[in-house]
């Protein structure tokens, strides 16, 4: 199963840790902490489809390579102003006006959030297996799942009363 | 304004769909063939060889079954194992014929880290494998591995309760720097002279026995499980026995940093 993550997915896990990293030994290291990540929940990873092990892949990844950047930067701050082109997709065709907002609005989510709601939501984990992959505790993944969906009302709310006007 | 139970249905019924587009734009943009530095395929090569022979795994107490390491343990597990080789190319000073071998102690990874650099002047090895004369009855060959360019043998043996005894050389190449972390945090340590190697073995309960030696330009590294008897460990390691060879490098000691 490593074997095949790598040989599928470790560029494309590569590519993303370096646009938060800007150094490609680095990026290096933050993939293979991934890879570990990935490692100790490969029972997790077994059950996945293939589309799900690229999301779960990418986003080990990347919190690998946010982890690696704070600890270079001695920031604090989870965001990190990066060229996103996930930003670029275009909602499903067919979506209804409330899902297309919906989605719309998850998709402008902070990177914090929106790697939750792609793990449950789209990848289907429960949020012990998220708080694994993320290192976060259980109670942090509810607080995100939470705080994500206030920020989504908001945004939500906005869109209606701009259609309102 | 929809309550967020329904926001639930539709993330659960739609998400996965925008999750496939926004996979497509991400795949679009990373269109270069990044290659991968010989460090970094050497740290996953033993990734998947250790979980290949399943010593990511570890028995619980209560002898239920397996579970995986946490990442914490994890990452000790492969100190252990010498998580880290840096193969760098490195100046050859004309004439000289040596190893050069530092050491210090990281105390924040808790770890020591050895150092080392062949100057053969640019001669290739007399290229030798040294193999393990004795391994326990209980314990058999489950995965064997020479890498020709860094003349390097590793060599699994696991029994049937999935410990794993774990057998590496290496063999000093001209023009290489290595660079090698070991767990420091082992609740003993002595060193041991068998065979006419000294070898420096470290004991940790509910962990490992582990011994390394530098002989020339071979390095040995032998880990094995602290559920190994003493006897048996003994015996491994006078097993090992490297050949006579008469015009091999010499070490040369640097003071630790």
């Amino acid at each position: 199963m490593i074997t095949l993550i790598y040989e599928r997915y470790s560029r494309l896990m590569m590519h993303q840790a370096y646009k938060i990293l800007n150094d490609h030994y680095l990026a290096e290291d933050a993939v293979h902490n991934a890879f570990l990540r990935i490692a100790c929940n490969i029972d997790t990873v077994k059950r996945l489809n293939e589309h799900q092990i690229k999301r779960y892949a990418v986003i080990a990844a990347q919190n690998s390579a946010i982890d690696l950047y704070r600890k270079h930067h001695k920031q604090i701050l989870y965001e990190i102003p990066y060229d996103d082109p996930e930003l670029k997709a275009q909602v499903p065709a067919g979506a209804g006006s409330m899902e297309n907002s919906v989605l719309e609005a998850v998709k402008q989510l902070p990177g914090m959030y929106r790697d939750v709601f792609l793990l449950k939501y789209s990848v289907g984990l429960t949020n012990e297996e998220i708080g694994s992959l993320l290192q976060l505790t259980v109670s942090g993944v509810k607080q995100r799942l939470t705080r994500g969906k206030v920020i989504l009302k908001k945004s939500l709310k906005e869109g209606y009363d701009e259609a309102i006007r | 304004m929809k309550p967020y139970d329904e926001i639930d249905e539709i993330l659960y019924r739609d998400l996965e769909q925008l999750d496939h587009k926004m996979m497509e734009c991400l795949e679009h943009e990373n269109q270069e063939e990044y290659e991968f530095s010989p460090e970094f395929n050497e740290k996953m090569w033993l990734l998947e060889d250790q979980i290949q022979s399943e010593s990511l795994r570890v028995h619980e107490d209560d002898g239920h079954p397996l579970r995986l390491l946490s990442s914490k343990r994890l990452c000790v597990v492969a100190l252990v194992s010498v998580m880290t080789l840096l193969f760098t190319l490195t100046a050859v000073a004309a004439g000289d014929k040596i190893i050069r071998y530092s050491q210090y102690h990281d105390s924040l990874q808790g770890a020591d880290v050895y150092h080392y650099r062949m100057e053969n002047n640019g001669e290739e090895p007399n290229v030798v494998r040294v193999y393990p004369e004795y391994i326990p009855d209980s314990y058999k060959e489950t995965a064997c591995r020479y890498d020709d360019g860094f003349h390097r043998l590793d060599i699994t043996y696991n029994d049937e309760a999935g410990r794993t005894i774990r057998y590496s050389m290496w063999q000093m190449t001209d023009g290489v720097s290595v660079g090698m972390v070991f767990d420091a945090e082992y609740d003993s340590g002595e060193t041991l002279e068998i065979n006419g190697l000294d070898w420096f073995c470290t004991y940790k309960e509910d962990g490992y026995r582990m011994a390394r030696v530098l002989k020339d330009d071979l390095y040995f590294l032998l880990n094995c499980p602290d559920t190994l008897p003493q006897e048996d460990f003994l015996k491994l390691l006078e097993g090992i026995v490297p050949p006579e060879r008469p015009d091999v490098p010499a070490v040369e000691r640097r003071a630790e940093e």
